[in-house]
């Protein structure tokens, strides 16, 4: 449905987007997770056409969107970061430019206002002001205007920032139940919601894919390990000769009255507290507290998307880095 | 295109701005009407016309200001884009729909000639004529409104680069007849062209040496010819100068005269700034 090839995106000397190749699928949620600058709504206005891209490509259903930029737009249906909202006008008389703009015939017109008003929920307010109008709704009535003309594609840029939490819940209920009739692309930069929202998560980071998969693929992939803290009275040689033989990756800082805090992160789930315990005392070393801890997904995320950390499934985008450097 | 017509209609009549600029217009013109035809008892309604080009300081700013750097500044311009339309839509639509406001007073100024004919022998030709001619000029100030528009996200700067722009236009006479005296005077204006079109290259291509290179030649070229042929810089200069003085166009219908030259200049500066505007929304998608 929607393939994208190569795309980049410089500003001067600044880049963006950075090669980015995906395909989404039709009739699936997908989400598009990132941290805050890292190109995600670049990439959307990329997608569908509001700016255009240094290199690659985007297809819309086999239309260029650079080069048939009309027949690729019709399918589109888009709500960017801040709702393209014209507060003069009273709900009902901006859904009806929208509708004009998108070339819907006069007969269509107004049972297609009724329609989107209902399915984003927004009739009750449709003929008050724009700008008399909550946040919270505003965002609903952006949705809407995306919703006008029923667009095979749903592209959604950060659709939950403003709302409050109820708003939230209803936001999301709303997305899976448009994913059952069109193909939604939505961004985000928590984790929680795109991985309770979207069949299919891409990852980006700094303008490159750095992961892509369903949730299950993804938290495989992510090896989701355990650390374990120690606190330990003692010498910090005696420390390190004693936890030689344990696996996994060993931190010690100096911690409160002369204990060293032990830090034992392993790849895998394994629970090593009993190994640690009996290494430890055979020395004489004196254990004053243990904690073991799992890493959760966001975590990891975190670790990905602000660490160096970098999926198995994405050297081809660490390939692409050295390239351009 | 119609969309964004109507839109664009609604929004000024949604707000009272659309108001204000009927009734600004309409006042100026009765003003000079009365003056001019029943003050002074002339019954050449295209007199008042004249003196009433002056209304275009002040209303082409405020009236363009708006047009596309609200847009920007609303974010509500990517709608627009990620629409099925062109950007050639956008900008014709948002054009035509201040060409409408623009048109509303001076068709219920058309009953002004009927009015004065009742006391007097009108030329109802001459007066039509001169009211095309001054919708016309309106037009080619709005399109050159809206260009300057199209550059910022703020409408203030949009507003005061207006201002100075039709100021720039409306006195460009007596600079023309001020550059005349010396050719220095011509040789300087014309390294302030240069420096203008090297600056412009720049932003265009981000090139710096290139944008100096060409400047560098350009000048070369100006002082060369400054020393050989003065006269050349004065005359190549004047009609460089005439060429933006839009309002002198209106001089023959002054007379009575029909100018289809004139005509063709301000319907070829409408077409030109339109295009300009179209530009300068690509250049900022394509950047």
């Amino acid at each position: 449905m929607i393939e994208v090839k190569g795309l980049v995106k410089r500003y001067g000397s600044h880049t963006a987007v950075e090669n980015l190749s995906f395909t989404v699928e039709t009739g699936q949620v997908y989400g598009f997770l990132g941290p805050n600058g890292a190109g995600k709504s670049t990439t959307m206005n990329m997608i569908t056409g509001c700016i255009s891209a240094t290199e690659g490509q985007v297809l819309i259903d086999g239309h260029d969107i650079f080069e048939e930029p009309l027949l690729a737009k019709r399918q589109i249906g888009y709500l960017p970061e801040i709702p393209p909202l014209y507060t003069d006008f009273s709900v009902r008389e901006y859904l009806k430019f929208v509708c004009q703009l998108k070339g819907l015939k006069k007969a269509e017109i107004k049972p297609e206002i009724e329609r989107v008003l209902a399915k984003a929920d927004v009739a009750d307010v449709a003929d008050r002001l724009i700008k008399t109008l909550s946040k919270g709704y505003r965002q609903r009535v952006g949705l809407a205007q995306a919703l006008v003309g029923d667009p095979a594609i749903i592209i959604l840029d950060e659709p939950s920032i403003g709302l409050d939490p109820k708003q939230i819940i209803q936001m999301r209920e709303l997305i899976r139940s448009l994913g059952r009739e069109h193909t939604v692309i939505l961004s985000s930069h928590i984790l929680s919601e795109v991985s309770e929202v979207c069949d299919h998560i891409l990852i980006i980071k700094k303008g490159k894919l750095i992961g892509n998969g369903t949730p299950e693929e993804l938290a495989s992939q992510m090896q989701v390990g355990t650390t374990l803290t120690v606190e330990v009275m003692g010498d910090e040689a005696v420390i390190r000769e004693a936890l030689a033989g344990i696996e996994g990756e060993i931190k010690i800082s100096a911690g409160n009255q002369g204990a060293f805090v032990v830090e034992i992160t392993t790849a895998e789930q394994s629970d090593l507290r009993s190994q640690v315990s009996i290494a430890l005392s055979s020395k004489g070393l004196v254990i004053l507290s243990m904690n073991l801890a799992q890493a959760s997904l966001e975590d990891v995320f975190l670790e990905l998307t602000y660490g160096d950390a970098e999926l198995p499934a994405a050297e081809e985008s660490q390939e692409s880095e050295e390239d351009a450097q | 295109m119609k969309a964004v017509y109507n839109k664009e209609l609604k929004s000024f009549f949604t707000t009272p701005m659309g108001m204000i600029f009927i009734a600004f217009m309409l006042l100026v013109v009765g003003l000079y009407t009365w003056a001019i035809n029943f003050i002074q008892l002339m019954p050449n309604f295209e007199y008042a016309l004249y003196s009433a080009t002056l209304v275009y300081l002040f209303f082409i700013p405020v009236l363009t200001m708006r047009s596309i750097a609200e847009e920007k500044r609303n974010r509500t311009e990517q709608l627009l884009f990620s629409a099925p339309v062109t950007v050639a839509d956008i900008v014709l639509g948002k054009y035509f729909a201040m060409l409408t406001i623009l048109a509303i007073p001076l068709v219920i100024t058309a009953a002004y000639p009927l009015i004065i004919s009742m006391y007097g022998a009108v030329n109802f030709a001459s007066a039509y004529l001169m009211l095309f001619a001054f919708f016309l000029l309106g037009a080619a100030l709005t399109a050159i409104g809206m260009f300057i528009s199209s550059m910022t996200e703020n409408q203030l700067i949009a507003a005061v680069l207006s201002l100075a722009a039709m100021l720039m236009i409306y006195f460009m006479n007596s600079l023309i007849n001020m550059v005349n005296s010396s050719s220095i005077m011509a040789l300087s204006l014309f390294t302030v062209f240069v420096v203008v079109f090297a600056i412009v290259v720049y932003s265009m291509t981000n090139s710096k040496n290139l944008a100096v290179i060409l400047g560098f030649v350009l000048e070369i070229a100006v002082v060369v010819l400054y020393s050989m042929f003065p006269e050349m810089l004065i005359t190549g200069f004047d009609a460089m100068l005439s060429s933006f003085a839009l309002f002198n166009r209106l001089n023959n219908f002054y007379f009575g005269m029909l100018d289809l030259g004139a005509l063709a200049y301000y319907l070829s500066v409408c077409a030109l700034f339109v295009l300009f505007t179209v530009q300068s929304i690509e250049k900022r998608r394509w950047s």
